[in-house]
């Protein structure tokens, strides 16, 4: 496996207040690695500060051993990280469809692969997204980031606020996109799913990343320690 | 006359073709917690929308503290005592979270807007607003823009925000969504305590805050309720199984 992502020393700021002290993680290809931390402890920052949504952050972000630091949001995207953001954020005034085409690139991952992941996009795909109830859009707002042919799929929260059937739908496929050797960096409160799914685990406790390692060394004591579970 | 502080009787909603609520008939009691579930689009938003008045019903009635408040406003309903958090986020983000609560404070007390410049003298108030953020486990944060406070954190002041208003019933629209589960185990014990100062109704996607927390569920699919109960029979219920909880539970 070859290293993908990289950061070290991650700084960030939101005007004056700094959140982000001394970030560390690494994904290596075909790796599904949890971000872990309780609110408020920098794991969407950090997810920001990787897509260039942060203004002021320094350090090493690395991916594909390009820097993607100073670079703009869409060109990080281009250069293959694909965001399922907090809040789902569909573009709510386009239909199905256009979400999905809109920013599509070439790649394995065509309409129909997203139409046989989630069936339901297909059946809806002329509504407009903001139609869609929420696990709905939640599925739409992974075939399009799927649509970009990621090299690293970031998913933030995406199992939030959805009822019990849709939530084990949505993690049935993050377990097909694992089976496909899709790289996922992933936050989600449901450390139970994410012990059986992901490769390795980082923790972060204001602003810095205090422990990781693979779901064996995740014991009650260190889960305890800094999740508060 | 009863012993339901709510009383909502045939309320239907149409978008349209669309019936989004449909002849629905749900009550709350004093001391108690009703948790409203539902796959999403079910329409248990737009009902929680019905009661704030924000959504007019087509017909139906809704009796607040035996007082019939269905043709009174949004904010009519707001001055006598209904109090909502909302689904997405809906904190003022360029207050910090103390100001965001004595906003609230400032709404329930009637005061206006332009006393805000001179509330550093009022200690009262500060006070008061301090308690709800030790009380959301915030006080922390206090001095934090509500733009700056995490997604779970901003979730917290909201229920702060519903805690200022001392309203007569809380409607909780996903209150747990985006906490951690600290956070969770907070607010579960939290709403235990406040149920008795207003009741709950609980909308909630978290199951095992709602088995810990209701004293009743109503299942709400496609606008009608299909099923109302206790944990125990909810959890027994094969409908409610198949039309939302699945079989993990």
């Amino acid at each position: 496996m070859s290293l993908l992502l990289e950061i070290k020393s991650l700084r960030s700021w939101y005007g004056a207040s700094q959140a982000l002290f001394d970030v560390n993680l690494e994904i290596e290809s075909g790796q599904v690695v949890a971000l872990l931390g309780r609110n408020g402890m920098g794991k969407s920052t950090t997810i920001n500060s990787i897509c260039g949504l942060i203004h002021r952050y320094e350090g090493k972000v690395n991916f594909n051993d390009l820097s993607l630091i100073g670079q703009p949001s869409y060109k990080i995207a281009q250069s293959g990280i694909g965001l399922v953001p907090e809040g789902r954020r569909a573009f709510s005034n386009l239909t199905v469809l256009e979400n999905l085409t809109a920013a599509a690139r070439d790649g394995e991952w065509l309409l129909q692969n997203i139409y046989d992941l989630f069936p339901r996009l297909e059946e809806r795909k002329f509504q407009l997204a903001s139609s869609l109830s929420g696990g709905e859009q939640q599925m739409l707002v992974i075939g399009r980031a799927l649509m970009t042919n990621p090299k690293l799929l970031i998913l933030d929260e995406a199992t939030e606020g959805l009822s019990p059937t849709i939530r084990s739908e949505i993690w049935k496929v993050i377990k097909i996109l694992k089976s496909r050797n899709i790289s996922i960096l992933i936050i989600d409160k449901s450390l139970k799913q994410l012990l059986e799914l992901a490769d390795n685990f980082y923790i972060l406790e204001k602003g810095k990343t205090v422990w990781n390692g693979p779901s064996k060394n995740l014991t009650s004591e260190i889960a305890q320690k800094f999740l508060g579970v | 006359m009863n012993n339901n502080i709510l009383n909502i009787k045939n309320l239907s909603k149409s978008f349209g073709a669309f019936k989004v609520t449909d002849d629905i008939a749900i009550d709350l009691k004093f001391n108690e917690i009703h948790a409203l579930i539902g796959p999403n689009g079910a329409g248990k938003s737009t009902l929680i929308k019905q009661i704030v008045g924000s959504v007019k019903h087509d017909i139906g009635s809704i009796i607040l503290d035996q007082e019939d408040i269905t043709d009174l406003t949004d904010i009519e309903r707001a001055k006598i005592g209904i109090s909502r958090t909302f689904q997405v986020s809906s904190v003022i983000p360029k207050f910090s979270a103390l100001e965001n609560i004595i906003l609230s404070l400032l709404e329930k007390n009637k005061k206006t807007f332009q006393l805000f410049q001179n509330l550093q003298s009022n200690k009262d108030l500060f006070s008061k607003a301090e308690r709800i953020l030790i009380e959301i486990e915030l006080d922390n944060q206090s001095n934090t823009l509500a733009s700056e406070l995490s997604h779970g954190d901003r979730r917290k002041l909201e229920v702060g925000l519903a805690l200022a208003m001392n309203p007569k019933v809380f409607l909780f629209d996903e209150p747990m969504a985006g906490l951690d589960e600290a956070g969770t185990k907070m607010m579960i014990n939290l709403f235990k305590k406040i149920k008795s100062q207003s009741p709950i109704l609980l909308i909630e996607h978290d199951m095992d805050a709602v088995f810990a927390l209701a004293d009743r569920i109503s299942v709400i699919v496609y606008g009608k309720i299909v099923a109302t109960g206790t944990v125990e029979e909810i959890k027994s219920n094969a409908l409610v199984h198949d039309v939302y909880l699945g079989y993990e539970v």
